[in-house]
């Protein structure tokens, strides 16, 4: 059970935002539950930011299905 | 001609070792990898004395391929993960926002600075009812990962019911930023006893006073023992202090991984003898701090089940017999793990081991597994557990009890050894909670003052169904018997069919572990 984080996910649905961490090629997923969380994330994304949490460790992050960079990222 | 009264008066003894000196020279040429060609031989080698803690110089950053990614928004604040590790690699802190603020404005660098804050979260124990209580007592709690010392084992994430805690692949970027976040962390203040509860046995691993096993050790990724001697020496030293500590350790994995030069984890005095003596050379300690007035101090014995089921007995019997205020934790791998994995007289039947190799003739251990702690308490006034690790409430209750009892006290603890057992490196607590769950490896506390009947001494509290045969989890239905047990550990695989039928042998090896659980309930009047 490695448990390998291969990228944090967010989703906007028509009941707001979600995010999951996808783990072990998609093998694993891990539900984020705090929903001010998330979107306090999303208001760093909408900014250019890496959501903070993120900013030790730098995993990939897709936003609606798209690679998210944030604006000081290569 | 000399001036007697310079040249031929006594001089100072030179100190046992300049701490700095042998940090920076000693460590220094090993961490370089230069020491063989660098190092001459000197009275520092030549005593063979460590300074305490030099193993947090050690750097393993370079080991493992991933470490653990932190999520604070599903953290709780359970502290399992900062109990369950090994290597003292992931720690915690509770901080008041102001003081947060305080110690994160010292910061220069802002992403470093952003990292630390971001690490902190509220959590209904240290935030809500604080703030129930009293509006701006609230606590933040961190988790910080000390990436020199993890070995990407990855038991944390194990124990993370909560989904707070990933492994993530390392890069050139983000081990930098482990680092300076590590180091960071370590300016913060002590967790502020405001937020210690004292009979919260979680609370402990909080404060800097539990921290008497540094890592930096060279044990194996995950391994059991370096969980249970951190976890002894954490509640040891949070109740008496490290000042009243000390450690007799038998020859084994544990004098291996602690004790190669010149990489000491240990903050506390510790010595090593031989694989046999370890529980004697205790006495000779015990009686000569004894005469000097130190009878409060806390020693503790340290040896495998090679070193006190087998080699080592007879001078544990002898200790017991002595009543000295002594206490011994047993690091029960049921195989001698640090010469390569032989037969101990802990190893269960059937168990594939390199002196009971599985094989045409001969299937796997053939002898039953002696039980040490049941002996032990045959022995008078001797106060015994067995425990695991998993069962961390019950591990520190026997630990505090052994620290409080006024004569012999024996911990047999169950610690899983990955490569001798055939398990992943992140199941140390999993195996060891089936272990006890399947009969295996019971846990028990025997206390002598706890009546004059046997059935009032014994403690069977902790075992699930303690009435039954075996355990049935209630939402599945599924019974949990030595089987099920040996189905998960490499060490029995052999004993299945490509049907996953299992073998006489270990029928015969599930029905030792039926009669053993029934012992026990027998002593402890649960049948």
């Amino acid at each position: 059970m490695p448990k390998i984080l291969d990228y944090v996910e967010y989703t906007k649905t028509d009941d707001g935002w979600t995010s999951q961490k996808i783990h072990d090629d998609g093998d694993f997923v891990m539900e984020r539950r705090e929903q001010d969380a998330i979107d306090a994330d999303v208001r760093e994304i909408e900014t250019g930011a890496r959501p903070s949490w993120t900013r030790l460790g730098l995993p990939r992050i897709i936003v609606n299905g798209d690679t998210f960079r944030a604006r000081d990222e290569d | 001609m000399s001036d007697a009264n310079t040249t031929d008066a006594p001089k100072p003894s030179p100190a046992l070792l300049d701490i700095d000196e042998f940090n920076r020279r000693i460590v220094g040429a090993y961490n370089r990898g230069v020491a063989e060609k660098e190092l001459e031989a000197d009275t520092a080698t030549a005593l063979s004395v460590v300074p305490a803690g030099t193993a947090v110089l050690r750097d393993f950053s370079y080991i493992a391929p991933e470490l653990p990614i932190y999520d604070p928004s599903n953290c709780i604040a359970c502290m399992e993960c900062v109990i369950e590790c090994p290597d003292t690699a992931i720690l915690a802190k509770v901080v008041h926002p102001d003081t947060l603020d305080e110690e994160t404005a010292k910061i220069s660098d802002p992403d470093v600075r952003e990292a630390v804050r971001s690490r902190f979260t509220k959590t209904k124990k240290y935030w809500d009812a604080y703030e129930r209580k009293e509006e701006g007592s609230g606590g933040l709690f961190g988790i910080f990962i000390d990436p020199t010392k993890c070995k990407g084992c990855a038991e944390c994430v194990d124990q993370c019911d909560d989904f707070a805690l990933s492994m993530l692949q390392k890069t050139d970027k983000n081990i930098p930023q482990y680092r300076q976040t590590w180091n960071a962390y370590e300016n913060l203040p002590d967790t502020s006893p405001d937020y210690i509860n004292e009979r919260l046995l979680t609370d402990m691993m909080l404060t800097e006073r539990t921290l008497l096993y540094a890592g930096g050790a060279g044990s194996c990724a995950g391994c059991g023992e370096g969980s249970a001697i951190r976890m002894m020496l954490a509640a040891t030293g949070f109740k008496h202090g490290a000042e009243q500590v000390g450690i007799v350790a038998a020859t084994g994995c544990n004098t291996v991984y602690a004790a190669t030069y010149p990489y000491n984890p240990y903050r506390i005095p510790w010595t090593n003898s031989l694989f046999e003596n370890a529980p004697a050379d205790a006495m000779g300690i015990r009686a000569r701090w004894n005469q000097m007035g130190w009878q409060d101090k806390k020693l503790w014995v340290l040896g495998g089940d090679g070193a006190m089921n087998d080699i080592g007995f007879q001078s544990l019997s002898r200790m017991m017999l002595s009543g000295m205020d002594i206490n011994v934790l047993v690091l029960d791998t049921q195989v001698y793990s640090n010469t390569g994995g032989q037969a101990s007289t802990a190893s269960y039947t059937g168990q594939n081991t390199k002196m009971s190799f599985h094989g045409t003739a001969i299937k796997g251990k053939t002898e039953k597994r002696k039980e040490l702690a049941q002996i032990c308490m045959m022995h008078p006034d001797v106060y015994v557990a067995q425990t695991t690790c998993a069962d961390f409430n019950h591990f520190y209750k026997a630990v505090m009890a052994a620290n409080e009892y006024p004569g012999p006290a024996i911990i047999n603890v169950y610690t899983t050894c990955q490569p001798e057992h055939g398990v992943a490196d992140d199941m140390a607590s999993a195996q060891a909670r089936l272990a006890k769950e399947s009969r295996a490896f019971p846990i028990f506390i025997h206390d002598p003052q706890a009546g004059d009947l046997l059935k009032e001494r014994i403690d069977l509290r902790g075992n699930p169904s303690a009435r039954a045969d075996w355990y049935t989890v209630p939402k599945t239905g599924e019974v949990i018997d030595f089987i099920t047990f040996a189905r998960s550990e490499g060490r029995f695989a052999k004993h299945f069919d490509a049907d996953g039928n299992p073998s006489d042998e270990l029928l015969a090896a599930k029905e030792d572990r039926l009669r053993n659980w029934r012992m026990l309930q027998e002593l402890a009047g649960n049948i």
